[in-house]
């Protein structure tokens, strides 16, 4: 019989197997499920594109473990460590603000830096543009929270609203910005992720629920 | 005084008098004008408007020698349905919207081939290439608006090609990829106000 403590680091193990594979998952996409305006583009323009689209895939997957990583999950708590995933929770916030800002910079430097014309059926872009500025922001205020002088609770009640708020709005950019999801397997992948976040945002608004209302009885 | 004055009116009545009557200027009509093209891909026909361009038109049949056609498209208003695409078109591997924002057309003699037939020569210039072009057109004539009897409205047709290569639109690089043709069929319909 395997003993609760080694199942438990068969699952952590499991999970970053899979971690591991959802990142180069993501970062492949663009390279074997290539979307039409790569069939425009040559050379550095289209490494540009690809590597551009596969940051912005990543830092995707990377905002699915961020919720992975808050779910309070008992057995990443004991084999992990909560000092851990709260430093790899920090860790990859800021790797994901860093892939965010990538992300357009490579993409528009494909396209020799030709901004979008303020048009509606640009809206996927415009939304990208927002999540440019909303992602670097929701991550500055949190590293340098005590130095902008903002008490925890009013930041937690913001991070927990702006943090969904924006890996919701990360998806839908990542769909309707590109046909690439038009492919099967890519498809799926995304509807999948999709789904893992709002099961681990389910569970976390349920125990959130449960936890004040016991302490509430108490 | 007086006669200073009087001197300054006959001079004024003498001057509108022998000054050359110009032919009736027109006004765009956005709503029912459109500048339209269509490009092969591979064996398809891609089609696409620019609806962002203005001109300034002086029209009267009877008065060739002063009549005359300002065209100005601002390409960045390419659109063939495909945001991606016109993005890509818009870029320095197409128009170079940035470096060259509009394409225009300045007419320097228009000729009546007969019947509503005429042709326009002048300069289209697009990017850093000005060529000398002869268009031909069709002038649908002068009516009165059915909505505003005051008014006065002109139509004119045009098709042409344009070879999007000699212009610099492009390196050749797709030609040559069998992917996107260099020859651009181009579809001008205008309607014009006058007075109202």
């Amino acid at each position: 019989m395997v003993s609760g403590h080694v199942l438990q680091k068969i699952m952590v193990a499991a999970l970053a197997v899979l971690a591991a594979a959802g990142i180069a998952g993501a970062a492949a996409i663009p390279f074997f499920f290539e979307s039409q305006s790569l069939y425009y583009k040559f050379g550095t323009d289209k490494a540009l594109l690809q590597w551009g689209k596969a940051a912005g895939l990543v830092a995707l997957v990377l905002m699915v473990y961020q919720v992975l990583l808050v779910s309070r999950f008992s057995f990443l708590e004991k084999q992990v460590s909560l000092k851990r995933l709260f430093a790899l929770h920090k860790g990859g916030g800021i790797l994901i603000t860093l892939l965010v800002v990538l992300h357009p910079v490579m993409i528009l430097g494909a396209e020799g830096f030709v901004l979008f014309p303020l048009e509606r059926r640009y809206w996927p872009e415009f939304l990208g543009v927002f999540l440019v500025f909303a992602i670097p922001g929701i991550a500055a205020v949190s590293v340098w929270r005590a130095k902008l002088k903002i008490a925890f609770k009013p930041w937690q009640a913001l991070h927990r609203i702006g943090t969904p708020l924006v890996t919701g709005l990360a998806f839908v950019h990542a769909f309707y910005v590109s046909e690439t999801f038009g492919f099967r397997i890519p498809g799926t992948g995304l509807f999948l992720a999709a789904a893992v976040v709002l099961a681990l945002l389910a569970r976390i608004y349920i125990r959130r629920l449960y936890s004040r209302q016991f302490k509430r009885r108490q | 005084m007086k006669r200073i004055l009087f001197v300054l009116v006959t001079g004024a009545f003498l001057a509108a008098a022998t000054a050359p009557s110009w032919a009736k200027e027109w006004q765009l009509d956005m709503s029912h004008s459109v500048v339209k093209f269509g490009v092969t891909h591979i064996f398809s026909t891609v089609y696409g408007t620019f609806s962002d361009y203005e001109a300034e038109i002086r029209f009267d049949p009877e008065r060739l020698d002063q009549s005359s056609f300002d065209f100005t498209v601002r390409v960045k208003s390419i659109n063939t349905g495909v945001g991606k695409r016109d993005n890509h078109l818009r870029s320095a591997d197409f128009f170079d919207a940035a470096a060259y924002p509009v394409m225009r057309f300045q007419s320097a003699k228009i000729t009546h081939k007969g019947g509503k037939n005429y042709v326009v020569t002048g300069v289209m210039t697009l990017k850093k290439t000005a060529v000398n072009m002869d268009i031909p057109f069709v002038f649908h004539g002068i009516a009165p608006s059915p909505f505003n009897k005051r008014q006065a409205v002109a139509g004119f047709d045009t098709e042409f090609t344009l070879d999007r290569l000699a212009f610099g639109v492009g390196s050749g690089k797709f030609y040559d990829m069998g992917v996107v043709g260099k020859e651009v069929d181009v579809t001008i319909s205008v309607e014009a106000t006058n007075g109202g």
